[in-house]
């Protein structure tokens, strides 16, 4: 009887053996993803999970960003720009086709881009097409983009996933069954579980070695963590518990792959509600915040201290820690001399994402330390946009800008954190109508102390791209140039 | 003759209930320190401190993620989770025994029917799901935990006051006391309430048992108590993550709800058998 049961375990065994080994031959890849994307057209929508799925495995633009963040050709083989700086002349790969067959020319460039500035349409990112004057077709694989005024970054604006080219043929379908000119093909959406992409035998450029892509989503964090260690994920590029990686680094089965994100995480302050509509109790919020604590506490030692809305990484960067160093006797002066009276209790409203949550409490605790009276609200993602980013109702809340080179969001008046300086902008405006390299470089840099010396929000750490995946995997983005989990050049090795 | 008439009464109450109380009052006892002392501050976060396993000697059940205080933690919360749940209960009490009272008085009448069907209304809903959509609606804290709780003990209570009141109206006594010119409200009050309190004092240990999980299970999904005041569901929803390196995050407020609600339980249990004589002659 024992030898039989022995027998059994070691059939099962075998079995589990040979299944594992098989498996790894195999040329899909399931991608793991903390929140699902509401539809998969990127034209249409800000979520940054829908760009996540798409970018450059279903969709392509005329231009495309590289892992690094430099920006390559891709639909457009090549391009000129006239002396003036307004013309653009774009020359389109000849054998780009569409994945239902029909080939991808100068109309569908054309199409594309008169839909994504005009009147109705709901682009989450409708500022990249602002500057375009009209769009000219010449030939089949040329197109002559005309400015309004010159656009130092017109080529890097149609890299943005936003910018994709669509066929007007597939319009209708966008959001449930894409249809694009990239090196994947939709397959199926199951809603609340995943998306699968297959492979597009017909792809016009350099052929990838996956056979197959899955995206599952797993909210919660533990799920997620069981089942990277299951194996049912074979990379979760930015999984959602930074206290677990040092589990999986210790795993052989694994790598952990720690880059960088444009993700500005910042103590968002509304900047027309008292007691922070004044510029010394903003000064003294700054001085008050311990970064290092910040990312110690909440991110489990990944993150960049930031002392503006810049990412480190960037050329342009320029260190401005030290305008809002922690001080905490300097800022209780600060707070006695803007008469901060302590009955007013000071709303910090987070989102869900463990940065918020967990940052919110260790920042709450430096204000109470302070002497600023501080009530936490934790809010869904719902709540937030509707309440916080839309209503504006709130005083202090945590958040993550993930969209790269997004300074000029401090532009807008309206935008949630109601930050109105004419200076900075007019210095947007210099910015956009500025192409010499040299000079731009300035003016960013001139804005990165603007907005610092404001003290318009309080700047905390650059969100660390903390992934996991098989150790197996080549090929996957470290950084996080932009909202993307790009495939093209994944390779499994044996 | 005194003495001896105690320790009988004492004996009549089974050893697990002691077992119960014992444990209990220990716990009330843990919370009322809580309100004046604590070992440490858990508002103050000592971020170089954190993730101490327990057996310390400054942090006898460890430090969290933040480097705060397990015990201190688990004192607080212990506060917290006796607060609301006697809150809750004592709200159910307080509106649902008078509610049954007027119903069994008003037997077979349209407003007993209301009364009752309208329990029955609340009764269709899970309990926790409407907790939830309580507080998602009025937004999280715990004010609102203690009512979306108390609103489900409301019916609890309406019924089981109803079922018990309507078996004291049969008896003559009550027949006597209403020749005597007594009114509906002095006969419920007088007569039907105290012979009805004993199943009360059972539901209610019941009922402040169910309290402290669905605090727990509220502050679990986010929606009960918030940052910074501590509570065990909310220990137990941070700590998730942290298991596999951290157990003791998550062990101390999962042994901490189970031991209180078994104390309150087992309670309950043996002052339900001491009081409901048909169990007690059983057992004599």
């Amino acid at each position: 009887m024992l030898k039989k049961i022995t027998e059994y375990f070691a059939a099962v065994l075998i079995l589990i053996l040979t299944i594992g080994t098989s498996s790894a031959a195999d040329k899909s890849i399931t991608i793991g993803m903390q929140l699902e994307p509401p539809n998969l057209n990127p034209t249409g929508g800000a979520a940054a999970a829908i760009d996540e799925v798409v970018y450059a495995n279903l969709f392509e633009g005329l231009t495309r960003f590289k892992s690094d963040g430099s920006v390559a050709p891709a639909l457009a083989k090549s391009w000129t720009i006239s002396a003036n700086g307004l013309e653009y002349t774009f020359n389109l790969n000849d054998t780009v086709t569409f994945h239902d067959g029909t080939p991808m020319t100068a109309k569908d460039v054309k199409f594309s881009l008169d839909r994504a500035r005009s009147e109705d349409s709901t682009n989450a990112q409708k500022a990249l097409f602002v500057d375009i004057d009209t769009v000219k077709i010449i030939d089949a694989l040329t197109v002559i983009v005309t400015l309004k005024a010159p656009n130092g970054n017109f080529i890097t604006n149609m890299a943005w996933g936003d910018a994709i080219i669509v066929s007007e043929n597939s319009i209708s379908s966008l959001e449930t069954a894409p249809i694009g000119t990239g090196p994947f093909k939709f397959s199926k959406w199951v809603k609340g579980d995943r998306v699968e992409l297959i492979k597009n035998e017909t792809y016009w450029g350099d052929q990838i070695s996956l056979d197959r892509a899955i995206f599952k989503f797993i909210s919660d964090p533990t799920a997620a963590f069981a089942a990277v260690m299951a194996g049912d994920i074979d990379a979760f590029p930015v999984f959602p518990a930074p206290e677990n990686l040092s589990q999986f680094a210790s795993d052989p089965r694994f790598s952990v792959i720690v880059g960088s994100t444009e993700g500005e995480t910042i103590l968002s302050t509304n900047n027309k509600q008292p007691p922070f509509d004044s510029l010394t109790m903003r000064k003294a919020l700054a001085h008050a915040i311990n970064r290092q604590e910040i990312i110690d506490g909440a991110m489990f030692g990944f993150g960049t201290p930031i002392g503006t809305h810049f990412a480190p990484h960037n050329p342009d960067y320029i260190n401005l820690t030290s305008n809002s160093e922690y001080n905490p006797e300097l800022s209780k002066q600060l707070i006695k001399e803007a008469g901060y009276d302590k009955n007013n209790a000071i709303t910090l409203k987070l989102p869900p994402p463990s940065y918020a949550r967990r940052g919110g409490e260790i920042v709450a605790s430096q204000l109470r330390n302070v002497g600023l009276n501080v009530k936490i609200s934790n809010l869904e993602w719902a709540q937030w946009l509707e309440q916080v980013f839309k209503g504006k109702d709130y005083n202090l809340t945590i958040v993550s800008h993930t969209e790269p080179a997004d300074i000029n969001i401090y532009a807008r008046p309206n935008y949630y954190f109601q930050y109105d300086s004419k200076r900075f902008q007019e210095l947007m405006r210099e910015l956009s109508e500025t192409t010499d390299p040299k000079k731009r470089s300035e003016i960013l840099k001139k804005a990165q102390t603007m907005i610092s010396e404001d003290y318009v929000n309080g700047y905390l750490f650059q969100l660390a791209k903390t992934g996991v995946a098989n150790a197996k995997i080549n090929g996957l983005w470290k950084n996080s140039p932009t909202q993307a989990n790009d495939l093209t050049g994944v390779i499994w090795s044996d | 003759m005194k003495n001896i008439s105690l320790t009988k009464k004492i004996k009549q109450f089974p050893y697990i209930f002691w077992f119960g109380l014992i444990i209990t009052i220990f716990i009330f006892f843990v919370s009322f320190i809580s309100i004046i002392w604590t070992p440490y501050d858990i508002t103050v976060l000592n971020i170089q401190d954190k993730l101490i396993p327990p057996g310390n000697t400054l942090h006898l059940l460890g430090t969290d993620h933040f480097g705060r205080d397990i015990a201190s933690m688990i004192m607080l919360g212990a506060k917290t989770s006796l607060l609301v749940a006697f809150t809750a209960t004592f709200l159910g009490i307080v509106l649902g025994v008078p509610l049954g009272l007027v119903a069994a008085s008003r037997a077979g009448d349209p407003l007993d029917d209301i009364i009752m069907r309208g329990n029955d209304l609340i009764f269709a809903f899970p309990a926790l799901v409407i907790a939830i959509l309580i507080t998602a609606i009025l937004g999280p804290s715990i004010t609102n935990a203690i009512i979306a709780i108390g609103i489900f003990n409301i019916p609890v209570f309406a019924r089981i006051t109803r079922g018990a009141a309507l078996s004291v109206f049969t008896l003559d006594f009550i027949l006597a006391a209403r020749v005597c010119g007594k009114n509906h409200i002095q006969i419920c009050i007088e007569h039907v309430l105290p012979n009805i309190m004993s199943i009360l004092i059972v539901q209610s240990t019941i009922q402040f048992s169910l309290g402290i999980l669905a605090e727990s299970g509220l502050s679990y999904v986010g929606l009960g108590t918030q940052p910074p005041m501590a509570s065990w569901g909310r220990m137990l929803a941070d700590s998730q993550t942290m298991i596999s390196f951290a157990p003791h995050l998550a062990l101390a407020p999962g042994i901490s709800i189970i031991v209180t609600v078994l104390a309150i339980n087992i309670m309950g249990d043996g002052l339900r058998d001491y009081l409901d004589p048909k169990l007690r002659k059983k057992s004599a």
